[in-house]
């Protein structure tokens, strides 16, 4: 009998149960991973405020189409801002920059502009505007306001900065000619510089427009000018006298500029007649100090070399002068003095300025000085005058503070003292009694030689002299007679002259013959007939 | 040999004068009557300088071939240097015009003195001869005058016969204005 075994097989092989849950995890996988790699990236943004924004709701939009939706808002760590996290689609990706910038669009009602109307029933949204950046920003603080001016768009971003109160707001107008071009986006006050600084963009095409010689001036409201002609009401435009605005063009007269970056800086001025007083941008601060008299040396006199003016005088330093503390020395005061290379023509820009303070530096070490002149003489206004006085001992610039000095030499009536002190102190000099004495000499001399002289003219011999003279040009004249043209001499020589000429006129007819015909002078030369004149018929 | 005596006799050809056109001499004389005898004493004016330009100051006659072309003629010529004649030419016609005698050169620095210069002298392409001059007259007391000419006269006929006689009359008619401004 035969045993029966079992036959046992391990279970090596899987049960056709399992093909199932199998497939159920792939796919399950699969589903996340998918999931996974189609997610958009999530940025978190800070805000001021939560006003408008829904989790779960409101969209985030570039160019009005949605490109992610908030998750969630939450507080920042010190509750002083919220946080929202935005999911973006996942095309979305390249918009994030460091740079992009994000804000929220409501209903709004400006000064000049009414925005966002279609919010009030769709409700708020989050606007994003691209950057330039690097890519793969994800934490952004939101702009409390949007950009005045629409992302992208063409033109040029120029900063202006004034002194004065800020007059200008953002969304107000930049005119060229009376014509809107552009518009303020941000007004800052910079506490460092004092100073008001003023963002403005001007639209392409108009950014051609603005070059460095151009000149921005206020023209918010209007002004009214009271003068010998009348009244004058100047206003740029309806809504410049409503909203306020900057207007730019060419100062008259002002040379022609270069082009100028994106970013550049232009000074506001507070209006037009401000610019033609003071239209040049770029100066050198000098200092001049004078041992004379200041009387009559007012702020803003005329420096002028040799009659042209260069600049004008800002202020005398007695304070500095004080701050020195050397009472009772008798020092030099310090003048203040702006010499502004635009007013010579040749270009108001950085290169002229270097130029013009090389050419400053060379010309003192040339003779080139200070002086105090008189304008007018009447009023005894003084100017300050610049000019080369080659006798001068050679000098370089000084400092005075942070200032470069200019020598100076005493001039006006004060120099003219000094020459006079000078050539009477060299009349005092002159040995005056010897030089008479000597004269007296002379004169002595002089009379015995006059009496010596007459002697020898009244002698018989030299009257016998003038006759003889006489006899001698009688003579002479004959000999020139001889010579004449009615002499025999001059009448040969004439007809030798005229034999010369006919012989020479023959000799040139050879040589043209010989020049056109080279072997004229062994062959027979064939002339060939004269073309003959016809009468007209 | 042959050969030879041909190209000697062919080479010495060449050299055979062929008929030339004899060259015709012409005269620059004035048709004014010169009388013979005593002149008067002292002359009020004499001739100081004639100058002729450089293109007429050559024997031949010229004459227009083309705009601005001139050709002078080899086998037509002045007798004389138009300088020579001229100046003789002109104080006889002045002269007569005047009414008193020009001398043909300079004497006395006292007289009155005129200074000719020709600038154009030739026949033209349109069948004419062309004189164009300037004089200027010095009188005694120290007045200078300048004056201008400038005639064309149509030749009467074909060749340089017809020409020398219109050159000869625009010369006159020089004279005669020369000899009214003094």
């Amino acid at each position: 009998m035969t045993e029966e075994k079992a036959v046992v097989s391990t279970g090596n092989r899987l049960s056709p149960v399992w093909i199932l849950p199998i497939v159920a995890l792939v796919l399950g996988m699969w589903a996340v991973v998918y999931s996974l790699t189609q997610q958009g990236p999530e940025i978190e943004i800070r805000f001021e405020t939560a006003a408008g924004l829904i989790e779960g709701k409101t969209k985030l939009k570039y160019l009005d189409v949605d490109v992610g939706e908030v998750e969630n808002i939450r507080f920042t760590e010190d509750r002083e801002a919220v946080i929202v996290a935005v999911k973006l689609d996942l095309d979305a990706e390249d918009l994030l920059r460091e740079d992009t910038r994000f804000w929220v669009v409501t209903a709004r009602l400006g000064a000049g502009t009414v925005s966002g109307l279609d919010t009030l029933l769709s409700g708020a949204y989050i606007e994003l505007a691209p950057g330039t950046g690097e890519l793969g920003a994800r934490e952004f603080v939101a702009l409390d306001t949007p950009p005045v001016t629409p992302p992208g768009a063409p033109g040029m971003h120029l900063e202006l900065f004034s002194g004065e109160s800020p007059s200008l707001d953002a969304g107000d107008a930049v005119l060229f000619h009376g014509y809107k071009v552009g518009r303020v986006e941000s007004v800052a006050f910079d506490a460092e510089r004092r100073e008001i600084r003023y963002r403005l963009f001007v639209d392409a095409p108009y950014h051609h427009l603005v070059d460095s010689s151009v000149r921005f001036w206020d023209v918010s409201g209007l002004s009214l000018t009271v003068d010998a002609d009348g009244l004058k009401v100047s206003v740029g435009s309806l809504e410049t006298l409503v909203l306020g605005g900057v207007a730019f063009g060419k100062p008259p007269g002002m040379a022609e500029g270069f082009p100028v970056e994106s970013g550049a800086e232009f000074k506001l001025y507070p209006s037009y007649t401000d610019i033609l007083a003071d239209p040049y941008r770029y100066g050198l601060h000098y200092v001049v100090q004078f041992t004379q008299s200041l009387r009559g040396l007012t702020v803003g006199a005329p420096v002028e070399y040799r009659g042209i003016n260069l600049g004008y005088v800002k202020r005398v330093m007695v304070q500095e002068l004080m701050s020195l503390g050397e009472y009772g020395s008798g020092e030099a005061i310090p003048v203040l003095i702006y010499i502004e290379p635009g007013r010579l023509h040749a270009g108001d820009n950085q290169a002229r300025l270097e130029e013009l303070r090389l050419s400053l530096e060379i010309g003192v070490s040339r003779g080139l000085r200070a002086t105090l002149s008189t304008g007018n003489i009447l009023t005894g206004s003084m100017y300050i005058e610049l000019d080369f006085y080659p006798d001068e001992p050679p000098a370089e610039p000084g400092v005075f503070q942070e200032y470069t000095t200019i020598p100076t030499i005493s001039g006006g009536l004060s120099r003219i003292e000094k020459q006079i002190t000078a050539l009477l102190d060299k009349v005092n000099q002159l040995p005056l009694e010897e030089t008479v004495t000597g004269a007296n000499q002379a004169i002595a001399e002089l009379t015995t030689s006059l009496a010596a002289l007459r002697k020898i003219l009244e002698h018989n011999k030299t009257q016998a002299l003038s006759s003889e003279l006489q006899s001698t040009l009688v003579e002479l004249r004959r000999v020139l007679a001889g010579v004449s043209p009615d002499s025999r001499v001059y009448q040969s020589l004439n007809a030798s002259l005229l034999e010369l000429n006919r012989t020479l006129q023959n000799l040139s007819e050879f040589s043209r013959t010989l020049s056109d015909r080279p072997n004229a002078v062994v062959m027979p030369v064939e002339i060939p007939p004269d073309p003959i004149p016809e009468a007209s018929p | 040999m042959r050969t030879l005596i041909l190209a000697a006799a062919l080479l010495l050809a060449a050299c055979s004068s062929q008929p030339v056109e004899p060259t015709r001499y012409y005269l620059l004389r004035t048709p004014v009557a010169v009388t013979s005898g005593d002149q008067e004493s002292a002359a009020e004016y004499s001739l100081g300088s004639v100058e002729v330009a450089t293109y007429i100051d050559q024997p031949g006659l010229v004459q227009e071939t083309g705009s601005g072309e001139i050709h002078m003629a080899r086998h037509h010529q002045w007798a004389e240097p138009l300088r020579i004649s001229l100046r003789r030419f002109l104080a006889t016609g002045i002269g007569a015009e005047a009414g008193q005698t020009v001398a043909i050169m300079a004497t006395s620095p006292e007289a009155g003195r005129i200074d000719v210069s020709i600038d154009q002298l030739h026949g033209n392409r349109r069948g004419e001869a062309v004189l164009v001059a300037f004089w200027q007259v010095s009188s005694a007391n120290g007045n200078v005058t300048s004056h201008q000419f400038s005639e064309s006269r149509d030749l009467s006929r074909d060749g340089y016969t017809a020409l020398v006689e219109a050159e000869q009359a625009l010369l006159q008619q020089l004279a005669r204005r020369i000899g009214q401004s003094i």
